[in-house]
């Protein structure tokens, strides 16, 4: 059994074919790097993934089930679960009812109109086992607008593990962040569960490094111009040529 | 527990109970020591708050801006008269289950199509909706009376002692009904619910990628606001003795919104501020001049430019502010 199955995915938005034609499979619990310049459409096969937008061909799997035609909640509770590159919180809400927002969101109590949130105990339990490693619990009564940009993603990516998918994908996690930040991050992945498959874009490769990837997809105009180990993709001459630059 | 209540919410429970009780209290009083013209006012204050909070369920929770709102108000007004004038059906309950299970069924149809929909083409869809609530009510002359409405919707008898022609035992009456419907909109503002009412607000998409099914909760907020909404109506049927097309009008769906608009739209009490203060202005200009949708013209315009918060908005600043002050000296 696959965590994923991508089968030749194609995506255009009026002339511009922003996914072509890509297919790909990931493991139970492998964690794969995707990287590739602005526009390859990396961003726009995690919304194909996830379901935000509908393939123009192609089929995506998930745990040996075809979800090309299941809405987003739906495979949401199947295990999967993603952040954003841009930051994408409930901004006017505090810290705390996010993350129990998001730890709520699979439980059938969610539609519960009578009993107050805040007698759930179990749900603010839980909340702060997820926020207390990274300093989001001493700013859990702050509205998530006022907190600082690291925090915002260390946020971001608390809400997506809140509903312990087996299946993560993860949107440029350090995008715009300083080093500190991105040790935290980095730190946070590092902590996520073995059997948890993880999809990762990233711009940068120290980051695919840093993280010890299984595995790197360079996709380049809506193509997978390369698969292989991190290893492998930084050898490979056409990538270094296309992404990563000549080195002096 | 820390972090169990927001700042915010902690002034919800433990600041506002009091404040609440408060309130209460005097609304009890407030018969025993007024005059008959202001018992009748704020007895429509009463209902315009249950009818203005349901609509907060959507516009202040949910984010969704009807111009529609009216048609439930509409919906239950017409069912409760029709039952009463048309049917000879004098049973109270009967006749408010009825008209709610009536509004419930609207609502149930037009959020159908209306949810599909979010900003500004909602507010035109709720709009086209209760146009059409509206036409039936006009044209539908052997059911509705067209124009002239329904007359001789009698107060309930309850089975007691006491009349409900009396305005002072009605009053106490619709004080009942809006204590009961304010404490559950309450409550379900609240409720975990009402917290994913307010997610999808500030962003539907990351709701979705949550695993909410945002389009199933829209729908309800939709349907819970419709019934509120059908209370009030049949509520004011009885007030009034009659029902007419201006019930599910477009200007008691602008009327309506502006109470949320002019209390405060992100404090669960604030329709009901707003609600008094549209409602007792309106009738204090309107007694004076004919021009008196001038005056709310402006009232709505120095809101927008100047409290877009509301009045409550407002409050909680300045509460927040004396705290501050407090605590620093």
């Amino acid at each position: 059994m696959h965590a994923l199955r991508v089968e030749a995915l194609s995506k255009s938005f009026g002339g511009l074919q922003a996914v072509k034609n890509v297919s790909f499979c990931l493991e139970i619990g492998e964690r794969r790097g995707i990287i590739g310049p602005n526009g390859a459409g990396k961003t726009t096969l995690f919304n194909l993934v996830t379901g935000q937008l509908r393939p123009d061909a192609g089929h995506i799997v998930m745990f040996d089930r075809d979800v090309t035609a299941v809405p987003v909640h739906q495979r949401i509770k199947m295990g999967l679960s993603r952040t954003f590159q841009v930051t994408n919180l409930l901004t006017n809400l505090t810290v705390i009812n996010n993350v129990v927002l998001a730890i709520q969101a699979l439980k059938s109590s969610a539609f519960g109109m009578f009993r107050p949130l805040a007698d759930y105990k179990e749900l603010y339990e839980e909340a702060e086992r997820l926020m207390a490693p990274w300093g989001l619990w001493e700013n859990s009564d702050m509205l998530v607008r006022d907190l600082s940009y690291g925090q915002q993603r260390c946020l971001e990516l608390v809400l997506s593990i809140a509903s312990k998918p087996k299946l993560l994908l993860l949107d440029e996690p350090t995008c715009g962040m300083t080093p500190t930040e991105v040790a935290t991050i980095t730190d946070m992945i590092h902590a996520l569960g073995k059997n948890m498959a993880i999809v990762l874009i990233a711009h940068d490769m120290d980051l695919i490094f840093g993280l010890d990837l299984d595995s790197v997809n360079v996709l380049h105009y809506g193509q997978i111009l390369a698969e292989g180990s991190p290893e492998e993709i930084r050898l490979n001459s056409s990538v270094r040529e296309i992404y990563l630059g000549s080195e002096d | 527990m820390k972090g169990v209540f927001s700042r915010a919410e902690r002034m919800t429970y433990r600041g506002y109970w009091p404040l609440a009780l408060i309130l209460f209290v005097l609304l009890i009083v407030f018969p025993q020591v007024s005059s008959l013209y202001s018992v009748i006012l704020v007895t429509e204050v009463l209902i315009y708050a249950i009818f203005a909070t349901s609509l907060n369920l959507e516009l202040g929770y949910t984010g969704l801006p009807s111009l529609g709102h009216a048609a439930f108000f509409g919906v239950g007004g017409y069912m409760v008269s029709i039952l009463i004038v048309k049917g000879g059906i004098h049973n109270f309950w009967f006749c408010i289950i009825a008209a709610l299970l009536a509004a419930a069924v609207v609502s149930l149809l037009f959020g159908f199509f209306a949810i599909r929909s979010s900003g500004v083409f909602f507010l035109m869809l709720t709009f086209a909706l209760a146009q059409f609530v509206w036409g039936v009510t006009w044209s539908w002359r052997s059911l509705t009376g067209g124009d002239d409405g329904i007359s001789g919707v009698v107060r309930p008898s309850l089975g007691l002692p006491i009349s409900m022609s009396n305005e002072v035992n009605f009053y106490y009456l619709i004080l009942v009904f809006f204590a009961v419907a304010i404490f559950l909109l309450y409550r379900i503002c609240r409720s975990p619910f009402g917290h994913t009412l307010q997610g999808i607000r500030e962003s539907e998409m990351r709701m979705q990628v949550l695993g909410y099914n945002t389009w199933k909760y829209k729908y309800a907020a939709f349907i819970v606001a419709g019934i509120f909404a059908g209370l009030a109506g049949v509520l004011k049927a009885y007030q009034d003795g009659f029902v007419s097309p201006a019930y599910p009008s477009v200007a008691t769906s602008g009327m309506v919104l502006l109470m949320c608009l002019v209390g405060g739209t992100r404090v669960f009490l604030g329709p009901t501020l707003g609600a008094a203060a549209v409602w007792i202005i309106i009738s204090i200009v309107s007694s004076h001049t004919e021009y008196w949708s001038f005056v709310v013209g402006c009232i709505l315009i120095i809101t927008v430019i100047f409290a877009p918060q509301g009045i409550a908005g407002y409050l909680v600043r300045v509460g927040g502010l004396v705290k501050r002050a407090r605590a620093k000296s």
